[in-house]
Order: structure tokens, then sequence, then C-alpha cells
């Protein structure tokens, strides 16, 4: 993952003093956290007390449980579905804001911005009132006379979360997506079909590796944040439709809580994100390489 | 007479409410190194932008060859530009920059290569194949994009002000470069430039573009020895222009009367009529200076007094006022002007042929 680093970050390969306190701030808040939840990963729980100990056996209760394994399988699929609409739909949005509205993106960004301060569990409620049984969707199709009972799989169910998830982290996707796009110029896609490239060899064999940073980024806010999200299953999705991360935070709170067991869950939805990202990247550098 | 390579007929571009182009008629030779030279905002780049295909004209056709491709997309056409930042591809290397194109055309593996070492040759660049593009001078970086853009063979090559961020010892050694290049190649370029040295020094032909028009085209030669306008005539090269009405015509014999006094002149190949307003334009080198006020050749003098005396290391720039007021240059070797000094009395005279008379611009 270095050929398309930003050439700022290319370098300050050597490390710098003034780097200490982004990497003290890193070691305090996130390493040494996830330190701890690694090692509690092998310990055992009985009833609230905490049993320290190494032992295998969370993990192999994930991987023999049909339950466990089906939410993962799920968890994953949603990810994989809302990352597959939010990213192209982030980076159209972003191209769009870079170079067709030029001026105008700096509006349009800052809607983007605005619509983030929102709040998030204001916009999940906002897209169930969109959603519903008797919400926006469902009373003006009817009102429309396209249907005429309401559509219920709108809510409560995956399609929902779905949704909701993508409607969440769309602007959240298109942060990074525009600000790489700032680092391409017209001149950049002119020169492309200038030598000879349709308009999708110029996505392909400059848009996309230029705008690699920013690609690599939002994917990962929506993949990662859409397979560690709890409230938007909890709050649209249906029985059928709950997550990895709701039986994870069942772990840590309340009664039936597990602690271990909830760390190694964490852990190999960590370690399945990570595996996944690699994939896709490895995907994406084979397709801009020709 | 060689095969026309570009023919542009009656285009015309406007942009909203605004005209950027304004019926422009131009044909480009085979072979031949054509400048278009005009100060910023009056067309050059749109110009170029319709041969390449990245504007459409609002009006008029464009043929490349006698292929009408006035609309085809800039992928189909046979032309490549060169770039005013080179807009090379930062995540390709210099030797991936170069073989874009021909990629994209499908040529073996070991073909490209071949190619693109022949490129880096041709542009004094062999050690470079697999630096970053990051990583070159500016200089190097548009040899480069000359390359990228040669490589596939364009029928015609567009260049859009590529020297014009260099720096000025480096912008005068690439524009001899440029030139050697495309004379080896015999290949048709196009080149866009607000410089007029520039344009002098390179081109077969320049046209000159003012207002969305080409006002004058023709040799550098031509152009600085026969300019057709006032416009023409201040652009390229420093000039004296003594302004005036028309007084006397007998066949091409013109007599203009101006504030600095009688002239006479030539009206080589233009129709003029009495009482009408004309400029004459003396170019300053073709002054010359003395200090006796005997025999002065009537029509062709003017007296005055000496106003600045300007060194240029191998040249002399003196400024001389006349009665009326007005400032004349005059330009000549250091040791033509040995012991003038401000207030010395002069009179300036110039050959019958070296005052070129020109219409006031109707503007
Ligand atoms: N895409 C565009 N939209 C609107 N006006 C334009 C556009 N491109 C050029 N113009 C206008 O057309 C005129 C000519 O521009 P240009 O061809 O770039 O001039 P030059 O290259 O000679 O400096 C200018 O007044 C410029 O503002
Ligand atoms: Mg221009």
């Amino acid at each position: 993952m270095s050929s398309s680093a930003a050439p700022a970050a290319r370098e300050q390969s050597r490390p710098h003093a003034s780097m200490l306190p982004a990497a003290a701030f890193y070691i305090v808040f996130f390493a040494l956290p996830t330190l701890c939840l690694f090692v509690l990963s092998f310990w055992t729980a009985d009833g609230f007390q905490l049993i320290p100990g190494f032992t295998l056996g969370n993990y192999e209760k994930i991987f023999t449980s049909p339950l466990y394994r089906a939410l993962m399988i799920r968890t994953i699929g949603v990810a994989f579905v809302t990352t597959a609409i939010v990213v192209p739909i982030a980076f159209a949005v972003s191209f769009l804001m870079r170079f067709v509205f030029e001026r105008r993106g700096q509006f349009i960004l800052q809607m983007v911005l605005l619509s983030l301060f929102s709040g998030y569990l204001v916009r999940i409620y906002a897209w169930r009132t969109i959603l519903g049984k008797q919400g926006l969707l469902n009373s003006t199709l009817q009102w429309l006379g396209v249907i005429r009972e309401p559509l219920d799989f709108l809510i409560y169910s995956n399609f929902a979360v779905v949704v909701t998830l993508s409607g969440l982290l769309l602007p959240l996707a298109v942060l990074p997506l525009y600000s790489a796009m700032l680092n391409i110029g017209r001149d950049d896609i002119e020169a492309a079909r200038d030598l000879g490239a349709g308009r999708l060899h110029v996505l392909r064999t400059v848009l996309l590796p230029m705008a690699m940073p920013g690609v690599r980024t939002a994917f990962a806010f929506s993949f990662l944040l859409s397979a560690g999200d709890f409230v938007t299953p909890s709050l649209v999705g249906g029985a059928q439709s709950l997550l990895i991360g709701n039986i994870i935070s069942d772990q840590f709170r309340g009664i039936g809580s597990n602690w271990p067991l909830g760390a190694a869950m964490a852990f190999v939805v960590i370690a399945v994100m990570l595996a996944s990202y690699l994939i896709v990247m490895r995907l994406i550098r084979w397709v801009t390489t020709w | 007479m060689t095969q026309t390579a570009v023919e542009i007929e009656g285009v015309r571009k406007r942009f909203g409410a605004a005209t950027a182009l304004e019926k422009v008629d131009l044909n480009v030779g085979t072979g031949e190194f054509l400048s278009l030279l005009g100060s910023s905002g009056c067309g050059k780049s749109t110009l170029l932008r319709i041969i390449s295909g990245f504007e459409q004209p609002t009006e008029g056709s464009v043929r490349i060859h006698g292929t009408d491709v006035t609309r085809q997309p800039p992928e189909r056409r046979p032309t490549n530009m060169v770039f005013q930042r080179g807009a090379l591809f930062p995540h390709m290397s210099v030797r991936e920059n170069i073989a874009y194109s021909l990629k994209l055309k499908r040529w073996e593996r070991s073909r490209i290569n071949d190619r693109v070492d022949e490129m880096l040759a041709l542009v004094r660049l062999e050690g470079f194949a697999d630096r970053e593009p990051g990583k070159l001078s500016g200089g190097q970086a548009q040899r480069v994009a000359l390359a990228r853009a040669l490589a596939g063979e364009p029928r015609v090559l567009l260049l859009d002000e590529p020297l014009s961020a260099l720096d000025l010892k480096l912008r005068q050694q690439m524009q001899l470069e440029l030139r050697a290049i495309q004379k080896r190649l015999g290949a048709t370029f196009i080149f866009v430039t607000h410089d007029q040295t520039e344009a002098l020094v390179m081109s077969d032909r320049i046209a000159i573009m003012n207002n969305g028009r080409i006002v004058q085209h023709g040799t550098p030669r031509d152009i600085y020895r026969r300019p057709n306008s006032v416009f023409v005539s201040d652009f390229i090269g420093a000039t004296n222009l003594l302004r005036g009405t028309i007084t006397a015509v007998e066949g091409k014999r013109v007599v203009l009367r101006t504030d600095s006094g009688t002239f006479h002149a030539l009206a080589s190949d233009m129709a003029v009529k009495r009482g009408e307003r004309a400029a004459l334009s003396v170019r300053p080198e073709a002054i010359s200076l003395r200090r006796d006020p005997g025999a002065t050749p009537e029509g062709y003098s003017v007296a005055g007094l000496v106003d600045e005396i300007i060194y240029q290391g191998n040249t002399v720039r003196v400024g001389v006022r006349a009665a009326s007021g007005a400032a004349i240059w005059i330009e000549g070797r250091g040791d033509d002007f040995d012991g003038l000094s401000s207030g010395t009395a002069v009179v300036l005279s110039w050959a019958p042929d070296a005052a070129i008379l020109l219409r006031e611009d109707t503007e």
C-alpha cells in the first residue's frame, strides 16, 4: 500500500520529534486498550467475576456456534453491501463536486459537514420516519397509487439496515474522497483523454489510482463502521437483522454479559474486517494496473 | 505546395454570453511550426482546445489531414497535447507515462519499450525511465510531457505555453531544443505563447490573435517587417508610432501630418484616402541619429533633444523628445552614441522604406 501514498506522507517517513504527542495519544487511547482487550479474550468469566488464564475456549465457542457464525456472515454481508453502495456514490459525488460544480462544490461540502453535525441518533430516527410502515416512502407510494398495501420490507429488515447505514456513512465517505479529488487536476484527466483513453479507462488508470488515499479511507470508514454498528440494527433492523455488534455489546452489559467472550468476538471481527479490507484493496490495485 | 495538416474554417466559440473566438480561419501546413501568439485572454487556448477536441466550436469546422474531426472526442483525434504544467501522471514512472498511449494502442511490450527508449533519447533523458514525475525538475518534466505526447506519433502536436513556467535561461534553451526536435521529426506543431520573442525565435509562421480573432499571420520576418495594424506593430517588438492625418496621396506616396511634423511614406498594399487617420511605425533600430542639424531628408526625419540614455549591455536605447513633446526611441550599438548626454540637440532620420504606414485600428 505504498505506491500511491501522498508525497507529504512520504517525506515524513523518518520518525520525528513532532510526532511524539500523536504517538503518545495513539498508544494511550488505542494501543493499550486494544492490548487489554486482547489479553482479556483469553480469560474466562463466572458471572461478573473475571478469571485470568489462557484458554482458546472463547474463540472455539465463536467458531462452533451456528448463531455466531450466521451473525458474522450477515454482518460482513451487510458491511460489504453498504460499502459497495456508499463508496461508489461518494466517489461520484466527490467527482461532481470537484469537476462539475467546482466552486459550488465547497458549498456542498459544507452541507455534508452540517449533516454530520446533526447527530447519529437523530439521523437514524430520520430514516425510521422515511422507511416506516406509515413512513414517508410508503405513504407517498400509496398516494401515487403505485402500491395499495404498505411495503413491509422497508423497515425492520436487512434492507432497512443497509439503507440507513448507507445514509449515515455517505457524508463520512465523501470527505476523504473529495479531499483526494482536490489533488487531481482537470489537465490530468484531459491528458489521459488526449492520449487516447476513453472515459472508463480514465477512471481506471487515472482517477481511481490518483484518488486512492481517499478511496482507502472512505472504504475503511464505511466498511468498519457498518460492521461495528449495533445501534442501527436495533432501531431499524428486525429480529432477523441483528448484527454481530449487537451480540458483542450484549457481552459487555447487564445480565448474561461475558467480557472475555465479547473481547474474543471483537478480535474475530477485527481480523475478518482487516482481511476483507486487504483483499478489496488488492482487488482495486489489480483493477487499476494494466 | 505542402499538404494542409489542419484546416480551421469559420470557427466561433461562445461561453454563455461571452465570445472567446470570433470567426477564425486558419490553415496549418504539414511539417509546419505555427505559433498562436497573443496576450492573455485573447482565445489562444480555446482555439487549441477546439483543435484537440476538449471544446466544441459554436460554429465552424476543424479538419485534420482532410478528415472532419469537429464532432470527434479528443481520444479519437490524431492530435496530442503538451499541457502548460505538464500534467504527468504522478502515480506512474516516466516510462509508464510515455508508454501510456502506446499501451492503449495495444502495442507489444518490447515494441513499447523500444519506443520509450527512443523518445527518452530524443528529449535527452536516457537515465530517467524509472523516475517518479514528482522528482523531476520543471524542464525535465516538460521534456517527459513532450516525449509522452510524441510517442504515439500524432499527426499534429499541440503545445499550450509549455515553457511559460520555466526561468528565462532554461526557457531559451528549451525553445531551441523544441524547434530542433520538430525539424528532425518533420512534425506539425501548433504552439501557443504570449511571448513574442519565443514566437519569433521558434516559428515557421506566426498567427497573431487579438480579442478572439487572428489579426495577422505570416513568417516572423513578414510580421516584424510588415505589420498590418497598429496593434501588431506595437505587439511585436518595440516601435515608434507617429499618429496623424493623411494630407496627400500620389500613387503609392502618402503624406502624413502629425504633431511632430509632416512625414512621407509608401502605402504598399493598402488603399488610403486623404483625410484618413493613420499611423507611421518606425522601428527603433531603423532610426539613425546625427548631432549636426545640417541637411535633413525632408519627410523622413525629426529633430529633438536627448531625454534618456539607457545602457542595456551590448545595445543602448536613447529616448529623444521631439518639439511636439512626443518621445521617440532609437536603439543601436553602444559606441554609436558616445558623447551623447541629456539635452543634446539631435536629428533623427530613417530610410524611406523603414517607415510603415498603418491604418488606425477601428476599435
Ligand atoms: N470554460 C470557460 N468558460 C467560460 N469562459 C471561458 C472558458 N474558457 C475560456 N473562457 C474565456 O474565453 C476567453 C479566452 O480564453 P483563453 O482561450 O483561455 O485565452 P488565452 O489562452 O489566450 O489566455 C477568456 O475571456 C476566458 O475567460
Ligand atoms: Mg491560455
